[in-house]
Order: C-alpha cells, then structure tokens, then sequence
C-alpha cells in the first residue's frame, strides 16, 4: 500500500484503487493506520493538516544511469467529506436560512470573530429525610424519604424553604457584543439517585433557549435597548440581595414568565444618578399538556406523579402580556412598578357546541422597593394584587406566587384540592400580598463578635396575604365563602465561626389560615455550614428542623392523603455555583 | 521548609499508599520511605537525599554537595525522569537552587471510582491505553469542539372558536393544516422549537461525537416525553485521510448516528422547503463508510456504504392486557402492531464535478424479519426500498439549484420502526398513514371492531425541486449589501397501491429583500395539494415575513411572519386538533434562531 500512496495515477486507475482499498484493503489500512506507520498517517503527526497542504520541494534531475528517484508525495488538500449526504453534526438551519443567511461560513467566520463562548452552572444536591408515623399505623416511628412534610415545595403556600430540592441547571452563552445565543439546561432530580422515569422532575434536554439582540447606544450616550427573543422565563418580584435569589419563600411577587416569545427592554440615564428601565413583553406557551379524559385512555396516566399532571380541567391556549417599569438610583435603591396577565380562551374546554366559553385569566399589579448596601443591608419590600377568573384552565405563562398553574394557585389560596369532593370549586377571586424580607451583617455595628466569630449575619422575612373568593352560587355545596387572611414570618442568624464552618439558626412561623392556628406550624432549625475557605463558591448544610405542627397540619403532595406530617426532618445539601 | 521525622515517616506512608497502582503500572520502582526518583541509584547513606544520576558532573542544582539534603520528602530535582509517585503535573513553585516542591498530593476521594471516571467495559482494559500513567502522545492534539443550533418559535393560531360559538379566538400552537414535520401537507411554515448541541473531541485521524437533541423547551411548554430529548446520537469517526494516497481517503462512522440523504437545500446545507429528505435518513447504531477520492480534472467521487440495526424498538403491549398499555399524545406510540427488529443497509455514490455539480445516486434498504409478530403463521417480513437519483448545481452566480427523483417500494410496512426516515414519514406506520391509507384509531382499540386490513404495501414515486437565486453575485454586489434572493421549490409523489392510484403536488416560491443592514423583507407563496385535483383537500398560503439580524453577514436571525391560509372545505388541522372540522386560517410567528 506504500506504493500506491507515493505515486500519481490517472483518474481511472485511482478510482480503481479507491475501490480496492474500500473492499478489500480496508483490514490493512486499518490496522497500518491505528499502528501509525501509514505514510500519509506519518505525516499528519507531524502536524499537518488536510486542509493545509505542505510545500513540495523541487525534485533535482536525476543523475544519468541512475533510476530516476521516486517523487515525493503529495498530500491532498481538499477536505475530507464524510458522507454522501449530510454528516450527522451538519446543522439544519431551515429554509429560512437557505435564502437570508449566508451560505459561505467563511465569510461569516471573518466577520465574527468577536464570539465568544461561556458555559457556568449552579447545582443543589440534598439529603432529606424526616422521621415520623409509620405508615403501617403501629406505634413508633421511621425515617421517610422523600420527607413527608408540610410545605415540601415551593408550589405550596406553606412552603418555608426549609427542605429544598435537588436542582441543576446548566447555562451555555454565546455572544458577542450584539448578540447573544443561550441554552439552559435544568433538572429537579438526580436520576441515578432518584429513579431513571421520573420525567416530572428528572427534564432532559433543553429548558429554555432564546435569542438577545444589544443595541447598548440606540439611545446614543443615554442608553440602549435590547430585544430578547425565544422560549425564555423572566422574573419579577425577587426578594433576595439585589435579586439573585428568589427569597426565603421561594417565591416571586409578581410572576415569572414561561412562555416563547419577546422582550424589549430599554436602559434610559435620566441623569448621573437616575437609571430608568422599561420593559414590555408577550408570549404564548408553545403548548398546553393535552387533556386526556378515561375515555380517551387505554390505561390512566394522567396522575401518576412521574409525569406532569394534566389538571382537573383541560389547559387552554395560554398567552401572557407583561410590562415593568423600574427606577433606580446609584445603584443601590431600585423601585419597581409590575403588570403581568396570563389568559387563555380556555380553548380546550369540553363544552363543545354549548354556551360561551369564558376565558380563563390572572392579572397582576403592583409595586416593590429593593435598597442594597453594605452599611444599610439588604431590605426588600413589596406588595402585589391578584386577580384571577375562571383560573383552573390557566397554564403556567406567568408563574404566581405559590402557583405554578392555575390549578396549584386555587390550591394555594382558594381550598385545596379535594379528589372525593372537589371542595371547594372557588377558582375566582382577589389575592393581595404583603412581602418583605431583610438581611444585614452586623459585624460592622457590633465589633468583635462571640468566639472571635468574622460575621455575625441576620436576617427577617415575612409574607402576609389576604385571599378572597366569594360563593358566586349561595345554593351550591361546592362553593364557598373565602376570606382568609394567611401569615409567614421567620428570622435566621447566621454566625462565621471559622474559615470553613458558620452555624446558623432558623426560626418559621406559617399560618395558611390566621383565624384557624391548627392549619399551621412553627419549625426551629439549627444548622452548620461547611466550606474551603471565607469566600467561595460553595457550601454544605447540614442541618435538622423541628416543626411543631397544628392538628391539621398535613404533609404536602404527594402525601397530602396522609393524616399526619413528619415532625423532623434532617437534611445535608451541597450548593455550589460555578 | 522542614517537618518532624514522624510527620516525614507519615506523609512517606501515605505516598506509598497512593503510589502503589500507578507505580506497579509503570513498572517503576515502588517508592521506599523517601521519594527517590525511580532512575537514580539507591543513595549511599541512610538519609533520604534526591541523589542525581551518578554523573558527577551533573547540573550544579543536584549536586549533594552544592544542595544541602532536604529534610522533606517532596522536595525532587527538576531534572529527575520521571519525578515523584505523584506524576510530572503540578511541580510549580520553582527555587533558586533548581529544585521544585512538589505540591502536597490532593487527598484521594475515594477508595473505588470516582463518579467521573467513565467505565471503560472489560474490552478496554486489554485494548486501551485509557489506564497507563502516561498519556498516549496522541493525546496532545485532541481538541474540543461544542457547536449548536437553535430555534425558538412562538407560534400562534386564530380561527374559529372551540366552542362553536361565532368569532375566533388565539390557539397555541396554531390548529393549522401541515403543523407536525410528518405530515405530507406540511410546508415548513410553521418550524418548531429545536435545540442541538454538537460536543466534539477529535484529532487527525478519530472523532467522538456526542449529540443533545430536544423538540421542546419544557419550560416554556410542558414536559412532553416524546420531545425533551436528551442524548440522541454518539459515534465515533475514524479518519484515514491518506488511505489511498492522493487519490484520496476514508472515513469509517461507527455508532449511533443518523445520516440525511436527499437534501435539497443548497449545498445539502438544509433539509430545504419541505424538511423532509427525499431518499431518507437513516436512524441506527451501525457503521457507514466512506471513501472520498478525487478523479482529476475536477471530478470527484464518493462512495459510502452502511449497515446498522435500531438499537431497540418501543416494545407492544397488546390492548387487551390488564392493565392495558397507557396511551397519550406525549408519549411514543407503540402502533397498532408490534414492530419488530428493525435493519437497515444502504449505499450511494456521488460524483462532484468542480464544485459545481454534484450527481448523486442513493439506495437504502430497511427492513424487519418481523420477530414480534403475534399471531399464528409465518410472520410477513417487513421492507422498504428506496432507490433515486439527484443532481445540486451550487454556484453564486447561476445560483444553487437541485431536483432529485426518488422510488420507495413497501411491503408490509405496518412492523417497520424508523431505522430509515423518509418524505416525512417516521416509521412504516407514518408512512402508511401518509401515502397509502389513514389508520383509524379503531385499530389501536383492545376489541377493534371488523375492519379490512389496512393497506399498507405500495409504491411512491416522487420528485423533488428547489432552485435559489441571489441577485447580488450576478450584480457584482459586496458580499455585506443590500441583495434580492428568489427561490422556487416543489415536490411531486405518485402513490400506487393494489386500491389506490394518486398523485400528490405541493409547489411554492418567495423573493427575499435584504435592504439594510439590520433587516430583511419577504413574500412567499406556497401551494399544497394532497389528492390530486381534488382543491378541497389541499390549500395555499401566502406569508409575508420580516426578519430582524445584528448584521450582513450573520449567525442569527429573528423572523416575525403571518401566514394566510386559503383552506380547501376537507383541509383539517393537524394531531392533535384532527378531530376538529376546521383549521385555523390565520398564523402568527416570532421565531428566533442562531447557530453557534
């Protein structure tokens, strides 16, 4: 085979070779070629490149009587194809594509050199287990896992963020200065941990992904806008630092958007000290889960766990407008005005050839004030309006505080669900909430702290919420009168006893119903906190939490069916950001 | 730097410990109290001393006389061969007296494997050099390569009101004929959400490849099991680029991957209008092979050839069962017979005439013993055979042009999973349902009522067009500057069956103006006509479309467009609203898309 790799053949011939080596040779070259003593194969560890071919010396004229000398090889400069058709790594761009974009990636090449790419990520990985009744209904008690707790997650309003779930996401950008291209990648479980068909939680593949274009100096030195485009999911109504976290509640105010469609969002200086910021959107969820009756099903899928629920109601189409308003002020004084509204012309209803179908909607107004310093803390203060219509057939567009879709929001603040009953049917009505939260360290103001400890930390949360939904039938035993008036608070302390270990202390009190205590419960929590070293990027928490529960007090889905919730729960979680 | 002799003799002990598997690889020298290096001569007296080769003229640094014998163990010389039980990375904090100190070894994590590390099988403990100390030279000329494409779209309906009621009403995702890509009246108006990620680690001669696919953006949508998606494709190329001298090379593709043949979109750069490929694309865990070879004045050829097998097919569950198999439109269809193992084979060749022209014949064969069949008798064996022929013209000027013709022969295609996709039809199923004869949904029941046999044997013949042109080149315009592209495009089947005898036609153009730097205009025409002169089942469209991009020459692009549909009366909107009698005549899209 060296020799038929040194010299030039004429086309026929080479075609001949070319189809000897492919059916019978290929043993050979295979074996030549992993070995590593192919000629050509020689010469790429040189360095070569197929697309690069080296320079061929002259040949000096061979001596007279001596055998004219071999000539030196030449390497291919054309690149090698993998496939007659289209190699599975060539990307399909759309026709779109074929007739606006460029056909010639070079060209493109040359002019965006200015990409670049970024991947970062955020992981929470946690133990939690409590110990309570046995489910056998004998005396004593057992370890559970999951925990079968009250306000295990952040779609319920009793939720505390005292047993926070897994969570995984993982973020790729490519951008250059006026565009930026993401894909986000999240998981709610850890498959080899948990179990491999838990399609609700475990979310393969691509969470969101959507398109920013930058025009910083539309505004010339005053600002500039952006418009951001594709599946993508804003928030509005952090309470946390300067909004990186969701709060304490795990909660947003106002809503958080999940749908596909656009923002545009322009960044005005007003002067040196006042920044004003606009915000528009609109958005429709790319699809509704499809409502499944018995009939329609061979076997009943629609409520196993392992997959997302359906509802009570089908879904409709579900759209979403929102438009924000902030202002801030050198940076550390932001005041924010909200309006979200997430419809659906409850377009999959079942009422065929019926009356009217009355769309289903939930708007939201309102107002927050965010203040962050080093010497003033940490404080955040804000109040929404709620008001929701015909909500059991609402997606998901905008998230509501403690409700995810129409349905968990009902749950949340009209009366649970009630699969024997369906009591209450309430699914209208007015939610006003009242959400603060304040986080300072008090080194500065204290001096030397307790066991020479670096930071003393301390922080004070609450949520109050007013939830009203008349009985729109007085003669119906389904519907009923809500006037709740719902309470959150809770405290921690945090205190930096050495470079790698901080103790805490968490104090909860939630009451869904003020006028009824035996709904709610209190809950202390010690905690330890590893880390390397003062800062970084992440920790692990050990800690155990003792809820002192009312009589009525249950655990939360998908134990909701159990009498009694477990009072203590032990949790390790390792964070980490990166 | 100093240390006790009891903290010397415990860190000794602990470098014992972890060097033992990687020394006992190396067939070095197991290390003794002191980290000696393994080349040096036992030192002449007791105390540990990083003796230097016996030369005594050896660099001042390591002379014991000019260095004073360190009192720690993990103080090397820099000139030692294979330095240390802890490896050659990490010697940084150079001294002046030309030693290095090796930093303290990170604490081991575990005493089996670490959840990294990849188990590499049993076949690679005797092939592989994944586990030798040192890595394989080769090694240092692996490069990463993460590329990708992505397409968000919020596409909206308005049409008719569900409850019967006058007026209209939004719908998302639009009640549109043609929305679903396996759907012969689809016309790729209405793209849907798309994500790939391309992760690549490849040298000269081999490339690993994983693919990360998804159909959906569950936040944005729900968790649709059949369109989350995840890892969909992982394979290995081989390349020998010098195989055959210079008249050419190979490439050998080994794994699970999916080949697309019959691409009508310039330079196979897209599946074209229709996203559909006209001889079809393979969906196995095999091997394709490919020789590229160059023929001189111009010409070159290709030939490939494949072989693969599905990996699994989804497994039946027979409807009478208790409990019987669950159903929904987010979950993958079992169909109403087993499918059985599914093969396939194929082969092609391509001749490139100066880069202009390229004539490509195709075959491919995919077919299933059957094996799962349930009944009594001599199961049927289950095929389809695609043969065709295409031609790409690729030049800026005359512009980018491709017809192709294709012949798919089938026969008992009911039990054929998807190890060819092909005119948009999936599996033998879909194409059934697409070509030859619907499936009523009484099939799929656990006591169907007495239907005929669903006739799933024939013939399709189609035809394939698509032509681009841009003013700009022919013009002489710069590359970043305004231009005018027109296209035109088409796609002819013939159905033949024992019943059935069909012809099936779906044509359109559009002319794109790109007039300023950020944005460009268009119109497009389309016109669908699934049975013939039958007008009532088919419709047309027109679609007049903006799109919004950063720059000329760009990677992204974002496309706001409104589509027209002019409904035929028996035109109904795709799965899942087929049960409805009408379609939406109105589409709204605001679709971004990038790659990466």
């Amino acid at each position: 085979m060296h020799a038929l790799t040194r010299y030039s053949y004429s086309p026929t011939t080479k075609a001949f070779v070319g189809l000897l080596a492919l059916y019978g040779a290929m043993p050979t070259l295979m074996a030549a070629a992993l070995c590593g003593t192919a000629h050509a194969q020689d010469s790429y560890e040189e360095g070569g490149s197929s697309a690069d071919p080296e320079p061929t010396a002259p040949v000096p004229a061979p001596a007279a009587g001596t055998p004219a000398p071999e000539p030196a090889p030449t390497r291919r400069s054309k690149p090698l194809q993998v496939s007659v058709g289209r190699s599975p790594t060539s990307l399909d761009v759309g026709n779109e594509a074929d007739l606006m974009a460029v056909a010639d990636e070079e060209a493109a090449a040359a002019q965006l050199r200015d990409w670049t790419f970024n991947f970062k990520g955020y992981l929470r990985a946690g133990m939690a287990m409590s110990v309570g009744p046995r489910a056998d209904g004998e005396e004593g008690s057992e370890l559970h896992v999951p925990p079968r707790i009250i306000g295990g997650g952040s779609g319920r309003w009793e939720y505390a963020s005292l047993a926070q779930g897994p969570a995984l996401s993982l973020y790729i950008n490519f951008s250059n200065p006026m565009v930026s291209a993401n894909v986000i990648m999240s998981a709610g479980a850890l498959g080899d941990s948990s179990f491999d068909g838990n399609f609700d939680r475990l979310s393969p593949g691509v969470r969101q992904a959507y398109l920013i274009l930058k025009f910083p100096d539309a505004f010339g030195s005053q600002g500039g806008v952006s418009v951001t485009v594709g599946g993508f999911s804003n928030r509005y109504g952090s309470a946390g630092r300067e909004q990186v976290s969701s709060g304490y509640y795990g909660a947003y105010l106002f809503g958080r958007t999940h749908v596909a469609g656009e923002v545009v969002t322009a960044d005005i200086d007003l002067n040196q000290d006042w920044e004003l910021v606009l915000e528009h959107g609109l958005g429709a969820k790319l699809e509704a889960i499809p409502f499944l009756t018995n009939d329609d099903l061979a076997a009943d899928v629609t409520e196993l766990d392992y997959f997302e629920g359906q509802g009570s109601v089908p879904q409709g189409s579900n759209f979403a407008h929102h438009a924000h308003v902030g202002l801030l002020y050198r940076g550390w004084l932001m005041l924010g005005g909200h309006y979200l509204t997430s419809w659906t012309p409850d377009d999959n209803s079942q009422s065929l050839m019926s009356t009217r179908t009355p769309e289903g909607r939930a708007t939201v107004v309102g107002a927050e004030m965010h203040i962050d310093g080093d010497a003033t803390g940490n404080a955040y203060l804000g109040f929404s309006h709620i008001d929701v219509k015909n909500v059991l057939p609402l997606g998901n567009a905008v998230q509501l505080p403690h409700g995810s879709t129409g349905r968990s929001f009902k749950e949340s603040f009209f009366g649970p669900r009630d699969f024997v009953q369906g009591f209450p049917s309430n699914d209208t009505g007015t939610v006003d909430t009242l959400l603060f939260q304040y986080t300072l360290a008090l080194s500065q103001y204290l001096g030397v702290l307790p066991f020479n400890a670096r930071e003393l930390r301390a922080a004070i949360y609450g949520m109050g919420n007013h939830a009203v939904s008349p009985q729109v039938d007085p003669n119906s035993p389904l519907s009923k009168d809500i006037d709740t008036y719902k309470l959150k608070l809770g405290t921690e302390w945090q205190l930096d006893l050495l470079s790698f270990l901080t103790a805490g202390f968490q104090f909860d009190y939630v009451q869904p119903d003020i006028s009824d205590p035996e709904l709610g419960y209190t809950a202390i929590t010690p905690r330890a906190i590893f880390r390397t070293t003062w800062e970084t990027k992440e920790r692990v928490m050990l800690s155990y939490t003792r809820y002192f529960l009312g009589e009525r007090a249950y655990p939360s889905s998908p134990f909701s069916a159990l009498p009694e919730a477990d009072a203590d729960l032990f949790s390790l979680t390792a964070i980490m950001s990166f | 730097m100093t240390i006790s002799r009891t903290q010397a003799f415990g860190f000794a002990l602990i470098a014992l410990a972890t060097s033992v598997p990687r020394a006992a690889l190396a067939q070095a020298p197991a290390p003794g109290p002191t980290p000696n290096p393994p080349a040096a001569p036992p030192a002449p007296v007791a105390p540990p001393a990083p003796a230097p080769p016996p030369a005594p003229a050896a660099p001042p640094a390591a002379a014991p006389a000019a260095t004073p014998a360190p009192e720690t163990e993990d103080v090397v010389p820099t000139d030692s061969p294979f330095p240390t039980v802890f490896g050659s990375s990490g010697l940084l904090d150079e001294r002046p007296n030309n030693v290095v100190v090796a930093p303290k070894p990170e604490p081991r994590r575990t005493i089996g494997m670490l959840p990294t590390k990849p188990d590499l099988g049993a076949e690679a403990d005797i092939v592989s050099t994944a586990n030798e100390p040192h890595p394989p030279a080769l090694d240092k000329k692996w490069t990463y390569v993460m590329s990708g494409f992505l397409r968000a779209p919020m596409r909206v309906g308005l049409g008719p009101r569900n409850d019967r009621t006058p007026g209209e009403q939004l719908h998302a995702p639009p009640r549109i004929i043609g929305l679903n890509t396996y759907e012969w009246t689809n016309a790729g108006l209405a793209p849907g959400p798309e994500a790939n990620l391309y992760i690549t680690v490849e040298n000269m001669r081999a490339a690993g490849t994983i693919i990360i696919q998804a159909n959906t953006f569950w936040d944005v949508g729900f968790k649709n099991v059949e369109s989350l998606g995840g890892i969909s494709q992982a394979y290995v190329t081989l390349k020998f680029p010098g195989a055959l001298g210079d008249a050419g090379g190979l490439v050998w593709t080994i794994g699970g991957f999916s080949n697309r043949y019959g691409n009508a979109g310039p330079r196979q750069q897209s599946s074209g209008y229709y996203q559909t490929q006209l001889f079809g694309r393979t969906h196995v865990l095999g091997e394709a092979l490919t020789a590229d070879l160059v023929l001189g004045d111009g010409l070159s050829l290709m030939l490939e050839h494949g072989v693969g097998a599905k990996t699994e097919v989804i497994p039946y569950v027979a409807p009478e069962r208790t409990p019987p198999p669950p159903r929904a439109p987010w979950l993958p269809e079992q169909g109403p017979v087993p499918q059985g193992s599914n093969f396939v084979h194929h082969g092609h060749a391509a001749l490139g005439i100066r880069d202009f022209v390229t004539v490509g014949v195709h075959y491919l064969s995919s077919w299933s013993p059957n094996d799962y069949w349930i009944e009594m008798g001599r199961a049927e064996t289950s095929s389809m055979n695609v043969f065709g022929a295409e031609v790409h013209v690729d030049d800026d000027t005359t512009g980018h042009g491709y017809i192709g013709y294709s012949h798919v022969s089938a026969d008992n295609l009911l039990p054929l999973a998807d190890g060819v996709e092909v005119l948009h039809s999936r599996n033998g199923a879909q194409f059934t349902d697409n070509y030859f004869q619907p499936i009523p949904d009484s099939a799929y029941a656990a006591s169907p009522p007495a239907i005929p046999p669903i006739v799933d044997s024939g013939s399709v013949d189609s035809i394939l067009f698509q032509y681009l042109f841009r003013l700009a080149p022919v013009l002489d315009w710069p590359e970043t500057g305004p231009d005018l592209r027109l296209a035109v495009f088409g796609m002819f089947n013939h159905v033949s069956t024992d019943v059935l005898s069909q012809n099936r036609l779906k044509f359109g153009a559009e002319a794109s103006i790109r007039a300023f730097k950020h944005l460009s205009g268009g119109l497009r025409f389309d016109n669908v006509a699934p049975d013939g002169d039958n007008a009532e089942a088919g419709y047309s469209a027109i679609t007049p479309r903006l799109i919004l991009h950063s720059n000329w020459i760009n990677r992204e692009y974002i496309m706001l467009s409104y589509t027209r549909y002019f409904l035929g009366d028996l035109a109904r909107p795709s799965r899942p609203y087929n049960d409805l009698l009408e379609a939406d005549p109105n589409m709204f899209i605001l679709s971004a898309a990038v790659s990466f």
